[in-house]
């Protein structure tokens, strides 16, 4: 079986295999010395299920996420399909005509909020646009905040998570676009609104904004 | 070459150093303000202190670098972030000593000087940067003109957490050494809230957790665990979200040198945890030495000194304290040559 170690992340390593006569991504969470080895162990095991456990719920409620193929809690690894494409940091810095990508994303977001999934890392890069369409990738960060959305929209808490998660992105568009993250920022927002609705989008940008001036020295705003 | 001298004066600790801009340190003098025991600072009673101990600290320096007031190029000091009474009283003994001696004025960014300042005994260039203070939990590193932050506590820093953990069981401060002296007889782990979001991470809702268990645990309805049990969970996990967040920016940043400073960088458990990262990452680690870990005069001294050599300083009118000063914000033009240099 041919095998590639094509990225190796903060607490996984990510090969690249042919199984089964497709090309798949193997995720393997490897062990981290510093850890007591058995807390080692636990958080190993509860991320590769939680991963494995909401990336199969998200297909289910017609999100695009990788298929999960196989997981192997003895080995701590998620084999899952690999989705040929350009992530949304390159395609945006390669092309000008981003703007419909960028409202796909916020509807992938929009799907996964309402069915209460937070992605946990929603970096540029974790957007796959393909000839399929546009994927996320990545739910080593995810959880669950149980039940959907709509049946507690004002919900402080939720409406709280929701924020951070989007923040993660925002985040991200301005330490790689600068000013030119507003536009991109706008054109996700449309997207989201499409899925989510206006009322939760207004919460969520409120809520925001309250999160950024939280953080030590930010300016008041 | 410039002398400088560098008053620090942004939370418990008074202090002034003397230093040139070539990286010689020529004094380094500082008092920090103790309270009592379960009591937390006060910024008014923080800037009492520092008032009664300046004249001695100055003088001190002074003796200690040779040298009179009259042969520094200038001076600088911690103009911001930190406590407002606090930074007034650096700001105000800086600028009366510019006025009084005709020296210019310069200001530093106390996040800054600890980056520098670390950078200078470790001799990295251009690392990953993990700054962990009473004030900062931060990971940054340097590019066009500025330290970039990438990633950060969503609330209130990795320090600020342990030491109110500490203060609440009563401990002295400085709590970090004293709450993992506890955690080194602790047994058993008890799962606390792990909060990394993105490239960022928060620290309230795991010490609000730990609180709330201690005050159980204190009332006798936690029967299986003890508080050396809670003080190892909480250290512990504490930790290992800031293990995840450095990795996950060595992952994508590639740097090849990891610097670690601030007051929390004395934690030895830390400094192995930091250890065995930058092994696996093959990445050649440096850590603040223990005197310049803590706040202190020669970091502002130093930095000080480097920002003089490039033109920047305040007048004395324009000098307001900055409470809320992002390190992103300030620009630190002599990063891209000391990069550069060779002989450092």
């Amino acid at each position: 079986m041919e095998s590639r170690l094509i990225a190796r992340g903060a607490e996984a390593e990510i090969y690249l295999e042919r199984w089964m006569g497709i090309l798949t991504i193997l995720k393997r969470r490897v062990p981290k010395r510093y850890r007591n080895p058995d807390i080692d162990k636990k958080i190993r095991k509860r991320r590769t299920i939680t991963e494995a456990r909401i990336m199969i719920k998200s297909r289910r409620l017609g999100i695009n996420v990788p298929r999960v193929l196989d997981i192997d809690l003895g080995e701590y690894t998620i084999r899952m399909e690999y989705i040929e494409g350009i992530n949304l940091r390159d395609l945006a810095q390669t092309f000008n005509s981003w703007s419909e990508c960028f409202r796909e994303a916020g509807r992938a977001v929009g799907k996964l909020h309402r069915a209460g999934i937070i992605h946990g890392d929603l970096a540029l890069t974790n957007f796959i646009v393909s000839d399929r369409g546009l994927f996320l990738i990545d739910f080593g960060l995810s959880c669950e905040i149980g039940s959907t959305l709509l049946d507690f929209k004002d919900h402080k808490r939720v409406v709280n998570v929701l924020a951070r998660d989007i923040n993660v992105f925002l985040r991200n568009l301005e330490a790689n676009f600068g000013d030119k993250s507003a536009l991109m920022f706008r054109s996700f927002l449309e997207g989201y609104r499409e899925v989510v609705g206006e009322r939760l989008e207004h919460s969520i940008l409120r809520e925001i904004r309250r999160i950024r001036s939280m953080a030590r020295y930010a300016p008041r705003v | 070459m410039v002398i400088v001298i560098g008053i620090e004066s942004t939370a418990h600790t008074f202090g002034i150093g003397v230093a040139t801009d070539d990286g010689k340190i020529l004094a380094n003098v500082n008092e920090t303000y103790t309270p009592p025991p379960g009591a937390g600072m006060h910024p008014r009673e923080v800037a009492e202190h520092h008032v009664k101990v300046a004249g001695k600290v100055l003088r001190r320096a002074l003796s200690e670098a040779e040298i009179s007031i009259h042969d520094v190029d200038a001076v600088a000091f911690s103009q911001g972030p930190g406590l407002g009474p606090v930074l007034r009283v650096g700001a105000t003994i800086a600028r009366a000593l510019a006025v009084r001696y005709g020296k210019p004025l310069v200001p530093v960014h106390h996040g800054v000087a600890h980056i520098e300042i670390a950078k200078l005994v470790t001799g990295l260039k251009d690392p990953l940067i993990v700054l962990i203070s009473g004030g900062h939990t931060m990971v940054l590193a340097y590019s066009e003109g500025r330290y970039r932050v990438f990633g950060e506590t969503l609330d209130i820093s990795i320090g600020n957490c342990l030491d109110v953990f500490a203060r609440e069981l009563g401990l002295p401060m400085p709590g970090v050494p004293k709450v993992e002296e506890l955690a080194g007889r602790g047994r058993r782990f008890v799962e606390l809230p792990y909060t990394v979001v993105g490239q960022d991470l928060s620290y309230s809702g795991l010490l609000t957790r730990a609180l709330q268990l201690l005050d159980k645990l204190r009332k006798g309805e936690l029967k299986d665990l003890t508080i050396e049990d809670l003080c190892l969970s909480l250290v512990e996990t504490a930790y290992y979200m800031l293990a995840e967040v450095t990795e996950r920016a060595l992952a994508a940043t590639g740097k090849r040198e990891l610097l670690i400073t601030g007051g929390v960088a004395r934690s030895r458990r830390l400094r192995e945890i930091f250890q065995i990262i930058a092994e696996d990452f093959n990445t050649k680690l440096g850590i603040v030495s223990n005197e310049y870990a803590g706040d202190n005069g020669a970091m502002i001294a130093y930095t000080g000194a480097l920002a003089y050599k490039y033109g920047i300083t305040v007048p004395v009118e324009e000098s307001v304290t900055r409470q809320r000063w992002r390190i992103d914000d300030v620009p630190v033009p002599w990063v891209e040559d000391l990069i550069r240099r060779k002989d450092i």
